[in-house]
């Protein structure tokens, strides 16, 4: 029987938690302490919001640029077919 | 224009063909986010040439390909490595871990001894993503903490909440373990939930 993990630790599993990644004990007794600790409560909503908010920095990035395919591919193609010291890359 | 993607079963034959509209269509899908990570470990003024050396790789190294891993998973790890390397060249008097890696927590401490809040986090007058947005200074603060982050944290934190690659896939792609990916993202998410933070207290 684990004892009530500490604000610390819940600030430790926050991340975890949010990505469903503790076991069911350690999920029952995190839940259990945001029941009764406002401040944790607090800064899980917060670090929720923090990743939603990475995820809609990164959609309005994508949404402005706009790269030529085409373009790209022309270039990676010239340079392929240039002679070349074959670089060991490895095929895993 | 993003049009479906056809399986690794079908392009890899393509690509290997050299066929152009194969090309196309996988550049066209995995560019922008080769960029993304090549950005994320050797920042923006390379990055683009480094998904060009990438892709270039790619292509050379595809008839050895084992299929142990999708296409996708496979084509950004020769990312992270080609930009990995680049890292290496350019930081030659760094310590290589001090470059990647990550050293100290964050400073000082908001807990007392017994592990309870000391000082607890300040109420942020924001519920959405769009009301935190709304702030242009927190807007800068939030990309000058994306920028000082640790290379391996921030290819974490890009891979996992900016294009929501599984952590499986992440974790093979950077060559780290499962657990020690956790950490790379637990820390980058702190790190940037805590200058969120710093802008409320002030
Ligand atoms: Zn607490």
């Amino acid at each position: 029987m684990k004892m009530m993990p500490s604000c610390r630790e819940i600030t430790e599993q926050a991340s975890d938690y949010l990505d469903q990644n503790l076991s069911p004990w350690e999920r029952a007794a995190f839940r259990m302490h945001l029941l009764m600790c406002v401040y944790c409560r607090r800064h899980v909503k917060h670090l929720g919001l923090t990743v939603s908010t990475l995820g809609k920095i990164a959609a309005e990035e994508d949404a402005r640029k706009n790269d030529d395919i085409q373009q790209i591919v022309e270039l990676i193609k010239q340079q392929l077919d240039k002679p070349t010291e074959q670089k060991g890359e490895e095929c895993r | 224009m993003n049009q479906q993607l056809p399986s690794d079963d079908e392009l890899i034959p393509r690509l290997l063909a050299h066929d152009d509209a194969a090309y196309a269509q996988v550049v066209s899908a995995y560019h922008g986010l080769m960029v993304h990570l090549a950005r994320a470990i050797v920042g923006p003024a390379i990055a683009d040439e480094v998904a060009q050396e990438a892709w270039l790789a790619v292509l050379r190294a595809l008839p050895r390909f084992e299929r142990r891993s999708s296409l996708k998973t496979w084509i950004l790890r020769i990312v992270s490595n080609t930009a990995k390397t680049r890292l290496r060249h350019e930081s030659r008097t760094v310590n290589l871990e001090d470059a990647l890696g990550d050293q100290a927590s964050i400073d000082p401490s908001p807990f007392n001894a017994a592990g309870r809040w000391a000082s607890p986090p300040a109420v942020w007058h924001a519920d959405t993503p769009d009301d935190l947005l709304t702030s242009q200074e927190l807007r800068a603060c939030i990309d000058a903490s994306l920028s000082a982050l640790p290379p391996m944290q921030r290819a974490a934190l890009t891979l996992r909440d900016m294009q929501g690659l599984d952590m499986e896939s992440i974790c093979k792609v950077l060559e780290v373990s499962e657990s020690n990916g956790r950490v790379l993202l637990h820390r980058a998410r702190n790190r940037i939930q805590a200058a969120i933070e710093e802008f409320y207290q002030r």
